[in-house]
């Protein structure tokens, strides 16, 4: 990758190691979107992005975003499942990018589950 | 699928299952052609099930009897007139090699690739991707390890690093494809 933005890039790294140090060291929340063809054909990296753009703005550190394959439920794609520290999974469907933020804001952070997006709680 | 951009994400999903820990993904495209290429270090694909990999109704999953995702890609590739090429080795890796015709009027526009690169690079932390792009006179090149080696301890996947990486990827990507 091009060089030219090293200087930005170890701005970065001063920083965020400030911001790990100061971290609670009680695990992190997880958001999995699913990613099977099915996701993807229904709309999952839109998703994706708007989680990861909230994620990015709010600054949220405490948790970490991935991935995973299809379910097997298909017909309620986009599928992103919140597991907050000490609480069940719970699985959201038809998440678009709106939906998928209003979820980081709600449940996320709030704790205060969507209840009518909703698909499964384990 | 509407876009390229999203068969690679899928295409690269299967890479992904197949727990590969260093995955190519090269994209060139110039007057006459698009090539796709992706090669994996994954566990490779069985030979049963290689040569049957374009029908729908083969899979190497154990739950359902169904995948999509390369048979819907053949299906772009042979409505454009082009050609796709899997090759795999069991406890290698496997390597996918698409080639169409760029001007074909059934190819789909190439679409978001900055935000693919960026959805893989975000959620797949522990994978090293190694990304080589070019389109017509712009060329791009970038590997995750060449990232990570520059952040040090702080993981790929820390907001501020993510923050770098979408607006690299922007400034670099912006307009090609779209």
């Amino acid at each position: 990758m091009k060089k030219l933005t090293i200087e930005e890039l170890k701005k970065i790294r001063e920083k965020a190691q400030t911001e790990i140090q100061a971290r609670s060291p009680e695990g992190k929340d997880r958001i999995v979107v699913h990613m099977g063809t099915c996701g993807i054909a229904a709309g999952a990296r839109e998703t994706l992005l708007a989680i990861l753009d909230e994620i990015e703005k709010r600054n949220l550190q405490n948790v970490i975003v991935t991935q995973a394959g299809c379910i097997g439920l298909c017909e309620y794609e986009p599928i992103i499942s919140v597991q907050k520290v000490g609480t069940p999974k719970v699985l959201y469907k038809y998440v678009t990018p709106e939906k998928a933020r209003r979820i980081i804001a709600q449940h996320v952070i709030n704790g205060q589950i969507v209840t009518e997006d909703v698909l499964s709680t384990e | 699928m509407k876009e390229i951009s999203l068969h690679i994400l899928d295409l690269v999903e299967n890479s992904i299952s197949a727990g590969a820990k260093n995955i190519l993904v090269e994209i060139m495209k110039d007057s006459k052609f698009l090539r796709i290429r992706i090669k994996d270090d994954g566990k490779g694909i069985p030979e049963e099930i290689l040569k049957e990999i374009k029908n729908p109704f083969t899979t190497t999953r154990k739950t359902r009897r169904v995948g999509l995702g390369i048979s819907l890609f053949n299906e772009i590739v042979g409505s454009c007139g082009g050609n796709l090429e899997i090759k795999s080795k069991l406890g290698e890796g496997t390597e996918l090699v698409a080639i169409l015709p760029a001007s074909h009027l059934d190819l789909p526009p190439m679409g978001n690739i900055s935000g693919t690169i960026y959805a893989l690079v975000a959620t797949c932390p522990d994978i090293d991707f190694f990304f080589k792009i070019s389109f017509d006179d712009k060329n791009f090149e970038f590997s995750t390890k060449d990232l990570k080696a520059e952040l040090g301890e702080i993981p790929i996947n820390h907001p501020q690093a993510l923050s770098f990486l979408r607006l690299y990827l922007e400034k670099n990507l912006g307009g090609i494809g779209i």
